[in-house]
């Protein structure tokens, strides 16, 4: 109990820190929101017959007589028609984020709503002069924030507002407004907070919230479960450490062996180590792509990249194992008259030990962030490293808080472990 | 030369160790420094001689020169007949350093054994042998602890049975009980007073302790520094077996001061 001692306290700090932490990022996002409301409450945006009507952010109106528009959020295309004597042909744009293209064709009739592609029936909306009142919610358009300037919608209350942003050319596509959706925020900032869509810094019960889905979000037999996720960095890690150590200790024992080796070597070997490993991964695995050797189907690449970073701590620590003899045993096995090979096996190697694993345990955490980091730049869907990249892009901020903290508990479970051989290997050594 | 093949140990030579001349001079940057002049030691099978004087008499270096830790700069010294390197490569003599110098990775017993491993003793010999001088600096039931968990005292002791362990004839001693309190100091005293008079070794100690050297003693080798030289030998003709009653004597006190005097003359 003594021991968890330190760790719960540490939890306890953390979770406390993590309250003010969460307001303290996400109350300017808020605000940025609430004003972002205001503005838009301030402006009237209106759609006649061939004429459309949008508010800029800077608070003027723009008259555009376009004579349709397509509403279009990330599950739904919706194209408002004035016109009831056309067939229509939309386009969607290449600028869309998705760079995708597909054509989509609408027949028209006049006030016709379409939804991607369906015509929507009378039934599924109410239109008034310038809304459209969805019957049922449209989704939350989490793409919000990269086209602020143009769009209208409260989900809440299921209403469309057509707008447009007229500045830039691109925007307004042809025969066509893009219009996005808007989150719903209430009157306070604190209620903006809660609505926000994304919280930098989540709650931490909010994380704690997410844990159980997020366990089960894929099933064992996915590569993506988090489970398997979690072995499979724990085996890149282990195999960097086995690779980086072995490395490691052949290095130190030349370099003790022959000083000129070390002259030689030892200044490199430092230099090894300012090369940042994010520019080195591609390399290496270009390098080694070229034998076959991908990280899709091989642990090598990671265990080559960790053992890159991680047999740096296990040399100096070692070496210095080696050499820190007490003169006096030195001087005891010339009384022996020892072959130099005894006193390397019988005193130097033994020495070392405890210096070796030191060393390794320095390494672990290097070793991991190679792992993490190789997995970035793999796309077989494994590993943490893999997991974290794909929660960032797209956007469960709660998500990648909790692979944070798996990552973290691993480096701590990774270095215990290697605590653990050392108990093994190093039985003399008082704890 | 037969008799002066190397591993022969029938060789009955009556003086041990044979010194003559012996000078050690250390050269550093532009300076040298004398450590020894012109000593002149001869020591008999199975004495105990003590080297006593102040820091900087050359007595532990004259104890390196006799171990082939170190080469003297000139003079002749033998060992059971050999130079002082052969000797070494025999196995004639045992070390014991200052400091207890265990191998903190082996056990008490492992630690014992080590100078039989490099020796090539058989396995089954090894551990017999070192239990058995375990026994005898009663350590017996702490053969499978590591040296951290042994008291300074029970250390040196270790350090004791493992140079007695090869049982070679001559043991070396420099300051083993230096580092330790006087109550342990005088415990280990009579303790070694009784392995030597089991084992009938001849021991050389290096001691800066008077009371230490005369209790110990068949003869006491008073050095002077600068440069270190032989000033005096003194014999101590105090009866064996000594106990704790043989520091009370009035032979023993007088011996006492005339060690001291002769190491306040140089002063």
């Amino acid at each position: 109990m003594k021991r968890f001692l330190p760790i719960l306290i540490v939890l306890v700090v953390l979770i406390l820190l993590g309250y003010p932490l969460a307001l303290l990022f996400g109350l300017p996002l808020a605000r940025r929101d609430m004003k972002d409301l205001r503005k838009w409450e301030k402006e009237t945006i209106s759609l006649s017959d061939g004429v459309a009507l949008a508010g800029q952010s800077d608070g003027s109106n723009t008259v555009f007589t376009y004579p349709r528009a397509i509403v279009e959020n990330d599950d739904s295309r919706t194209l408002f028609v004035n016109d009831s004597s056309l067939i229509y042909k939309a386009e969607r744009p290449e600028e869309r984020v998705d760079g995708e293209r597909a054509d989509f064709h609408f027949e028209s009739d006049h006030g016709l709503v379409v939804q991607d592609g369906v015509l929507l029936s009378d039934g599924d909306y109410v239109r008034e002069q310038n809304l459209i009142r969805f019957r049922q919610t449209p989704p939350r358009n989490a793409q919000l924030r990269q086209y602020p300037d143009y769009f209208v919608q409260d989900s809440e209350r299921g209403e469309v507002v057509l707008g447009a942003a007229p500045e830039t050319g691109a925007r307004v596509w042809t025969d066509s407004y893009t219009i996005y959706a808007r989150p719903a925020c209430g009157d306070t900032l604190m209620a903006c907070f809660f609505s926000l869509p994304q919280h930098p810094v989540p709650f931490p019960h909010w994380i704690a919230a997410r844990v159980v889905p997020f366990f089960q979000k894929f099933p064992l037999t996915d590569e993506r479960n988090i489970v398997r996720s979690t072995l499979y960095t724990s085996l890149g890690t282990l195999s960097s450490l086995a690779l980086g150590g072995a490395v490691g200790i052949i290095l130190a024992v030349l370099f003790v062996m022959f000083r000129p080796l070390e002259r030689a070597l030892l200044p490199w070997t430092i230099a090894s180590q300012t090369i940042p490993i994010i520019a080195l991964v591609p390399v290496l695995l270009l390098v080694l792509g070229n034998f076959g050797i991908t990280i899709q189907t091989s642990l090598l690449p990671t265990a080559i990249i960790g053992a890159y970073i991680c047999f740096f701590p296990v040399v100096v620590s070692t070496v210095k194992g080696l050499r820190a003899i007490d003169p006096l045993i030195l001087d005891l096995m010339k009384s022996y008259a020892a072959k130099p090979l005894e006193i390397f096996w019988k005193v130097r190697f033994p020495a070392a030990v405890p210096f070796f694993f030191t060393g390794l345990k320095l390494g672990t955490a290097a070793a991991l962030v190679g792992a993490l980091v190789a997995e970035t730049e793999s796309n077989n869907r494994r590993g943490l490293g893999f997991q974290i990249l794909g929660q960032v892009q797209s956007g469960n901020v709660a998500d990648v808080w909790i692979l944070l903290i798996i990552s973290g508990l691993l480096g701590v479970g990774l270095v215990a472990f290697v605590g653990l051989l050392q108990r093994l290997f190093a039985p003399w050594e008082r704890v | 030369m037969l008799d002066t093949q190397p591993n022969s140990k029938t060789v009955q030579i009556s003086d041990l160790i044979t010194i003559r001349d012996l000078n050690m001079i250390y050269r550093g940057r532009g300076s040298e420094t004398v450590a020894l002049k012109n000593a002149n030691l001869t020591v008999a099978e199975g004495e105990f001689i003590s080297l006593i004087g102040p820091s900087g008499c050359g007595k532990t270096t004259l104890l390196r020169i006799m171990a082939d830790l170190i080469q003297a700069t000139s003079g002749s010294i033998t060992i059971a007949g050999k130079s002082p390197r052969q000797a070494r490569l025999d196995r004639e003599y045992g070390y014991v350093f200052q400091a207890p110098a265990l191998l903190e990775w082996r056990s008490v017993l492992k630690n014992v054994i080590l100078p039989l491993e490099i020796m090539g003793f058989g396995k089954e010999e090894r551990e017999t042998r070192a239990k058995k001088l375990l026994e005898m600096v009663g350590l017996k039931q702490f053969h499978r602890q590591y040296p951290w968990q042994l008291s300074g005292g029970m250390q040196q002791r270790v350090s004791i049975a493992r140079a007695l362990a090869f049982d070679p004839s001559l043991l070396l001693m420099d300051e083993p009980f230096g580092a330790l309190d006087e109550i342990t100091r005088e415990a280990m005293n009579l303790e070694l007073l009784r392995i030597w008079e089991e084992t009938k070794k001849t021991i050389v100690f290096v001691t800066h302790s008077i009371p230490e050297a005369v209790f110990l003693s068949s003869r006491i080798v008073v050095m002077t520094p600068r440069p270190g030289k032989i000033e005096k030998i003194i014999p101590v003709d105090l009866p064996y077996p000594r106990n704790t009653d043989t520091r009370e004597s009035k032979a023993f006190f007088d011996l006492a001061t005339e060690v001291r005097e002769a190491l306040r003359d140089v002063h």
